[in-house]
């Protein structure tokens, strides 16, 4: 039996130092943003994380500029392409606004309506402009 | 491929148990257009345990499908929406290329109805974006694996059980407690004689005998089953069915497997009845040999009567005596004949000549009500066969058909060309010349016409019962066949084959000669017979004609009296079958010491009884038990003369 104890206190102190050494993401939590999940999603692998971070840093501007493109040349299917895209970009990140305004803007391209698009558009652009800080704190965690 | 990325990596998994041989060299393909989607995947493939996998990704569909050209991926994993293709169509294009990989799909939308559509139309699984962490992509990727190979082997077994089902010579039902058809192959819908559309939601009672449920059982209470039923087809035919049935396959459904056996059945009956007449044929064989000796004994005694007779009255009743040994000899024949036992002087012949030869005969035969024709084909092949018995057959024949039309009617002869492609029970694939005897008469049931060949089996008041047999029994011995097809009150027809004898000239068939009458002769003779009576008898006649006859009751004392013999022996006379020393022994003996001796063998068998007995022997120098002495001085009269012009 001392033994087992001896096991149990061991498995304890590693799972204890295994805490103590994660990083904190609490105060990112919100409405918009998971950054529990996300870091779960990633098998708490930082390495992992900043790669992704540095993939949506280049990648999510191109995004946006394709969604832009869509609107103002009044494409219906390439603004539903683009917002698909987009989505399932910042659904990797559990970014629940972004991804539920990308959806809106999908919708609106899959049923044909570029028009009065403009709103989301700009609600998308501030949801990726609050995502990118917020991964950016994230990634600045345990350098 | 200026997209694709290639990554393999080893890794250790300490959450998700996975078996070596599952994940050994999993070759995964990422077809994603997303550089955030595809870089998570790839980093979370290539994290992590023990099992090497490699990782290719692509971006667009086309590129996906010049991949799978070349490669055969475990697992695809798939975003429907890329930038050359949307929707369903990536789906269906990719499937369509790698048959053999599972289909794990990734979609953005959280959509179940969409999921399970996926699914439905052949993917594996369906993960929403965002969804999922290393350990449930994983454990996906690996369930997907699985499922495709379990799924992959219920097609393979399903297409092997509908590859049998569809190609099986029996015929398989699958039908529900009720006895309806759910399901049919061709083969059982051929078997029932109706299209497989009709007989699905039908009951296979429908198509049976009444009874036939009793034969069949409960399904419910039988859980198998094995037996045989009559089919009752709708063109009036009947089928017998060996059936098996396996009940519950599937709750409620039961299988049964039906084989039609009729021709089977058919052949089995004409085996044993071919059996029963083999044995029949060899009794009366035996008996008729054993009948023979005792006649020629009592023919031979009344020859030598009526040769030393007194006066008139004693030399009539001698004449009567040999007439009806004469007549006797004459059934023994018959029974030979259908033993198969009959001495045969083969020649090569043309049926229709025999027939015409024998018309005349025919035409005596028939009562003034009988209207009698014959149909012979041209260039008809030639047989091998003893004239002699075609005319007992076609005369036998005739005789038959005129018994059964007492009241009169049509005769028909047909001569034709047969070429029997089945494999029948007697009647092997080949060219035939078949000679039909049809009459209109009371015909026979089916019972009779299974009897008919028997000896002594007959119908009529007085009949001896061997005229068919003896049809039989030369048909048999000659190589040929004969069948019989009747119907009660509508008249009967009996056909008898004939192989026909390839490269043969018709015009080289010439006329049998006729033997010499002339009996009386100077030579010596040894003479040998086991057979006293007969001995004494045949001794006595032939010297009676002249000839020094020289006398042994066996081999061994026939060997004796040849060797003591100062002077020429011209003939050997000798029986086959003697106790000491055989007919074999002894001829080879007598040819060794006097080579210039000639033989003649007689028996109560057959020359093949001759040559079974490794007796080289020409067939003119064999003559069969019972003969009149004057036969016999024929034949020994024939042999020397030959002999004579010879040397």
């Amino acid at each position: 039996m001392d033994t087992e104890k001896q096991k149990i206190s061991g498995m304890n102190q590693e799972i204890i130092a295994g805490i103590l050494q994660s990083p904190k993401f609490d105060y990112l939590k919100s409405e918009r943003f998971d950054p529990e999940s996300l870091w779960d999603r990633v098998d708490s692998d930082m390495g992992l994380l900043r790669e992704l971070i540095e993939v949506f840093a280049e990648e999510g501007p191109k995004m946006l500029a394709r969604i832009d493109e869509a609107i103002s040349h009044g494409s219906a299917l390439e603004l539903e392409k683009a917002s698909h895209k987009m989505k399932g970009s910042v659904l990797q990140f559990s970014a629940r606004k972004a991804a539920a305004v990308a959806a809106e803007l999908e919708e609106k391209g899959r049923a044909g309506i570029v028009a009065g698009a403009e709103p989301l558009q700009a609600q998308l652009k501030q949801e990726i402009n609050l995502l990118q800080n917020s991964l950016n704190l994230m990634a600045a965690e345990v350098r | 491929m200026p997209n694709a990325q290639s990554c393999g990596v080893d890794f250790k998994m300490s959450t998700l148990v996975m078996d070596a041989r599952q994940t050994a060299l999993l070759q995964v393909l990422l077809v994603e257009d997303n550089p955030v989607d595809a870089k998570l995947i790839t980093g979370l493939l290539l994290r992590g345990p023990s099992a090497m996998l490699k990782c290719r990704h692509v971006t667009q569909l086309a590129e996906a499908l010049h991949q799978l050209e070349h490669d055969a991926p475990d697992v695809v994993l798939l975003d429907l929406n890329l930038e050359d293709s949307a929707g369903y169509p990536t789906f269906y294009r990719v499937q369509q290329a790698a048959a053999k990989a599972a289909i794990l799909v990734l979609s953005g939308s959280d959509d179940e109805e969409l999921a399970i559509r996926t699914v439905r139309e052949g993917a594996q699984d369906y993960l929403v974006k965002g969804s999922f962490d290393g350990r449930l992509l994983l454990r996906s990727i690996r369930y997907a694996i699985e499922r495709k190979r379990s799924q992959e082997a219920l097609r393979q077994s399903q297409a092997t059980v509908r590859a049998i089902f569809e190609n099986s010579l029996d015929g398989i039902v699958i039908f529900e407690g009720t006895g309806l058809c759910m399901e049919a192959n061709v083969a059982a819908a051929a078997l029932v004689g109706v299209p497989r559309e009709e007989l699905i939601g039908s009951r296979l009672s429908d198509f049976c005998d009444k009874g036939f449920e009793d034969v069949w059982g409960d399904p419910s209470v039988n859980q198998n089953g094995r037996g045989q039923f009559w089919l009752q087809l709708k063109n009036g035919a009947r089928r017998m069915v060996d059936y098996c049935f396996r009940a519950n396959i599937l709750p409620g459904q039961h299988l049964a497997v039906l084989r039609d056996i009729t021709e089977q059945q058919d052949l089995e009956e004409q085996l044993r009845q071919s059996q029963k007449m083999e044995a029949v044929g060899r009794l009366a064989g035996g008996v008729a040999h054993d009948f023979n000796n005792i006649l020629g004994i009592i023919s031979g005694h009344a020859e030598l009567l009526q040769l030393s007779a007194p006066n008139a009255v004693d030399r009539t009743r001698a004449e009567r005596i040999i007439s009806a040994t004469e007549k006797a000899a004459s059934l023994t024949r018959q029974l030979l004949a259908f033993g198969r036992k009959q001495v045969m002087s083969l020649k090569l012949l043309n049926l229709s000549t025999i027939v015409d030869g024998i018309r005349s005969m025919v035409d005596c035969l028939m009562s003034a009500e009988v209207q009698i024709s014959v149909h012979a084909g041209k260039n008809l092949g030639l047989v091998r066969a003893d004239q002699s018995q075609l005319e007992q057959v076609i005369m036998n024949l005739a005789t038959n058909a005129r018994q059964a039309m007492p009241e009169g009617g049509n005769l028909t002869i047909t001569i034709e060309e047969f070429h029997s492609s089945k494999d029948l029970a007697d009647l092997p694939p080949g060219e035939y010349v078949r000679l039909s005897v049809s009459d209109t008469g009371v015909g026979m049931t089916e019972e009779v016409q299974s009897r008919v060949f028997e000896p002594f089996f007959t119908t009529k008041k007085m009949g001896s019962g061997l005229g068919l047999s003896t049809v039989y029994g030369i048909m048999k011995q000659s190589g040929g066949y004969v069948t019989v097809q009747s119907t009660p009150e509508q008249g009967s027809t009996f056909s008898v084959f004939l192989p026909v004898v390839s490269g043969t000239d018709t015009s080289a068939v010439s006329a049998e000669p006729r033997h010499s009458t002339r009996v009386a002769g100077n030579e010596t003779i040894l003479l040998v017979d086991n057979e006293e009576d007969l001995r004494n008898a045949a001794s006595e006649y032939l010297q009676g004609c002249g000839y020094k006859v020289l006398v042994a009751g066996d081999g061994k004392e026939a060997v004796e009296v040849s060797d003591q013999h100062q002077g020429t022996i011209s003939l050997l006379i000798s029986d086959i079958m003697m106790p000491k020393l055989s007919g074999r022994g002894l001829i080879e003996h007598v040819r060794k010491t006097r080579p210039g001796t000639g033989v003649l063998l007689i028996s109560g068998y057959t020359d093949d009884a001759v040559s079974n007995h490794g007796i080289s022997l020409d067939p003119s120098c064999f003559l069969q038990k019972p003969f009149t002495f004057q036969i016999l001085g024929a034949k020994i009269r024939g042999i020397l003369d030959e002999a004579a012009i010879g040397s």
